[in-house]
């Protein structure tokens, strides 16, 4: 039978009902609405901006990065995504901001693991046309439009003051543990340095935890035993403070050795509770992710008449540091 | 036909390593006397070893099978936020979450038994796999970390006897070893997988169920491993999620230079514990005479190749 012009209408009107529906009930749309996006102009919706790291779903990533991130994406209604290796994976990393850069996305945070290796990856993302920002770890030889993260040496020059005041004129040996590898980690020995060395504290080399607190332990026992004058141990990776907290209750040494450390995480909370911990230097950790995809967007959607070439956003967000000790601490466990 | 005895005579791999280890702590002791020298320090090196100690025994059983398991590290971690969830967020009681976190370990292990045994994929493949989907297992239940667990389940890993204060993981590696040892040397079950690992095909056509005594020796080194997680966890009064991360490396490198040979049928559980002790007693020394940082693991990495060139030459000495 020969369809008759009704039919074609109606069969027209059909798949222009169903194409409409079927936009409303997209998966994608669903996810925007999710977002928030409400208010947002169509084309926001549609952005994607990308969260790169090695070791992406670290503990303290998930617990304090990614939330954050994800309630930037629901603020501004855009997309986030989080993308990179689950170890600490340099090369993986390259790779990972090469292909989410040939992807196009409207931005990309990405965590500086490597402050040489990854230049080239983000210089050409820049050059492709894709905005790249660096957050918690910076990469400043690189295209970046900009920092958002501490002031490692802050972290440094904090510890050592809070160890400064805890020891009360006691001089001695200073143990200091982290990822020594790290730039971020040797910004803040130079800064603890700095303060400690004046005091008249006698600074060691660097000692490696390899960020796990099972090796923090070993090290932080090996340490105690090995120096008999040490006064002090202070920590500069999330999992330094509790492994040298328990190598210190172990060799029942806890109030003659002060500890002091970097992050606040549960376990740095319960052992400045218990006397283990002096005090610990917490991060901002939030802004990071949160700042970075406001960065992005307000590049993307600046208004701002700049100069060819020039960002329309600062270069460097500091976030800032806080203090717990024995003093405030109630209030941290309280909320965590 | 009956399987071959396990080694009666102590090997000389063993042997020679514990030489090492005896002229290291002379030379240490005379050097750093009141430092190295100390029952306290003797006492942080075990109490630090204790848990790769424990996964070392099953590592060997494994390895003397012919096979080995890259996936401890992450066993030790799930079986930790295991435990650590089920006791800290649902309140179960400590027997229920540690059976719970023992009986998910020992799962994991069997899983690598069946896919490497009887489907016969390629055991670093296979084990690697499972090293990422534990690992990612352990984030998803525990997060970064959980705390706050029960003193009755913390004791676990923190009480000491009252002599020699050494942590009940210590003790709990010996006792094993000990028990480990004997079960090699004597039951005719243990001591098939001497002959699985020497050759497999041979161990078939005689009569022994080369599957079975693989799968069993996966199980029982993931119980393991999560037996080591939970010490773990109840030691720091917390269950960690990356705690095990490395620890297959640490493990597998010690057990080999404690005898064991990645083909099969080679090794005792005596030489695990020695290589555990023997690295262990590396790293503390490097940290006692205050090798630059940087030269850590240079240094260690020496010793061992050099240890195991010894050895490739002794070998070689005896043979001909």
């Amino acid at each position: 039978m020969k369809p008759t012009r009704r039919d074609v209408l109606v069969v027209g009107a059909g798949l222009a009902g169903g194409a409409v529906l079927s936009t409303y009930v997209s998966p994608e749309r669903r996810a925007a609405r999710a977002a928030g996006g409400g208010g947002t102009a169509p084309a926001a919706r549609d952005e994607e901006y990308v969260w790169l790291s090695a070791n992406a779903h670290l503990g303290l990533f998930r617990s304090r990065d990614h939330p954050a991130l994800e309630q930037a994406g629901r603020d501004l209604g855009v997309k986030v995504r989080i993308a990179g290796p689950d170890t600490v994976d340099i090369p993986g990393l390259v790779a990972a901001v090469e292909q989410t850069a040939a992807r196009r996305p409207a931005g990309m945070m990405v965590v500086g693991w490597d402050p040489s290796a990854l230049v080239p990856a983000i210089d050409r993302a820049v050059d492709a046309g894709v905005p790249v920002v660096c957050v918690d770890a910076d990469v400043p030889g690189s295209k970046r439009l900009a920092f958002i993260g501490t002031d490692w040496t802050e972290i440094g020059v904090r510890q050592a003051e809070a160890m400064v005041r805890a020891l009360r004129g006691r001089r001695g040996k200073v143990a200091l543990l982290g990822l020594i590898e790290q730039s971020i980690d040797q910004q803040a020995f130079a800064g603890f340095r700095s303060v400690a060395e004046k005091a008249g504290l006698a600074v060691m080399e660097p000692l490696q935890d390899k960020g796990n607190v099972m090796e923090a332990t070993r090290v932080a026992a090996g340490v105690i035993q090995a120096h008999p004058e040490l006064v002090g141990m202070a920590g500069f990776d999330s999992e330094s403070g509790p492994g040298m907290g328990q190598a210190v209750k172990e060799a029942g040494k806890v109030g003659k050795i002060v500890v002091t450390s970097v992050e606040t995480m549960d376990q740095h909370l319960q052992m400045i509770k218990e006397g283990i911990l002096t005090a610990c230097i917490g991060q901002k950790r939030e802004l990071f992710t949160y700042f970075g995809v406001k960065a992005l967007y307000d590049h993307v959607h600046s208004t701002l008449k700049m100069k060819p070439g020039v960002s329309s956003i600062p270069v460097n967000y500091n976030t800032g540091t806080f203090t717990v000790t024995a003093e405030n601490v109630d209030l941290f466990l309280r909320g965590s | 036909m009956e399987p071959p005895k396990a080694p009666s005579r102590p090997p000389s791999r063993e042997v020679d390593l514990l030489l090492v280890i005896y002229l290291a702590v002379i030379v240490f002791s005379i050097l750093y006397p009141s430092t190295f020298f100390s029952w306290e320090n003797a006492r942080a090196i075990l109490n630090n070893l204790a848990a790769d100690g424990i996964v070392a025994v099953g590592m060997m059983a494994l390895l003397i099978a012919g096979v080995f398991d890259l996936s401890v590290g992450s066993t030790l971690s799930m079986a930790g936020v295991i435990t650590g969830g089920l006791l800290a967020v649902r309140n179960w009681p400590v027997a229920a979450a540690v059976a719970a976190g023992l009986a998910a370990a020992g799962a994991g292990g069997w899983l690598n038994g069946v896919l490497v045994a009887r489907l016969r994929v390629n055991a670093l493949i296979t084990t690697l796999g499972n090293l990422l989907i534990f690992g990612g297992v352990a984030l998803l239940v525990g997060g970064p970390s959980i705390v706050n667990l029960p003193r009755e389940f913390t004791w676990i890993g923190q009480a000491e006897d009252p002599f020699l204060r050494l942590q009940i993981p210590v003790w709990f590696m010996l006792v094993l070893a000990a028990s480990a040892h004997l079960l090699l040397r004597n039951t005719r079950s243990f001591r098939q997988l001497y002959y699985v690992g020497s050759n497999r095909k041979a161990a078939r056509l005689s009569g022994i169920r080369v599957e079975r005594i693989q799968i069993l020796a996966f199980t029982l080194t993931g119980i393991l491993a999560g037996a080591a997680g939970l010490a773990t966890a109840a030691r720091f009064s917390t269950a960690v999620s990356n705690a095990g991360v490395g620890a297959e490396l640490r493990v597998i490198t010690a057990v080999i230079l404690g005898g064991a040979s990645l083909s099969g049928g080679k090794g005792t559980i005596a030489g695990a514990l020695i290589g555990v002790l023997f690295i262990a007693l590396i790293q503390n020394t490097i940290l006692t005479a205050d090798v630059p940082p940087h030269w850590h693991s240079i240094v260690v990495g020496c010793i061992l190749i050099l240890a195991l060139i010894l050895d490739a030459v002794q070998n070689r000495a005896r043979e001909s």
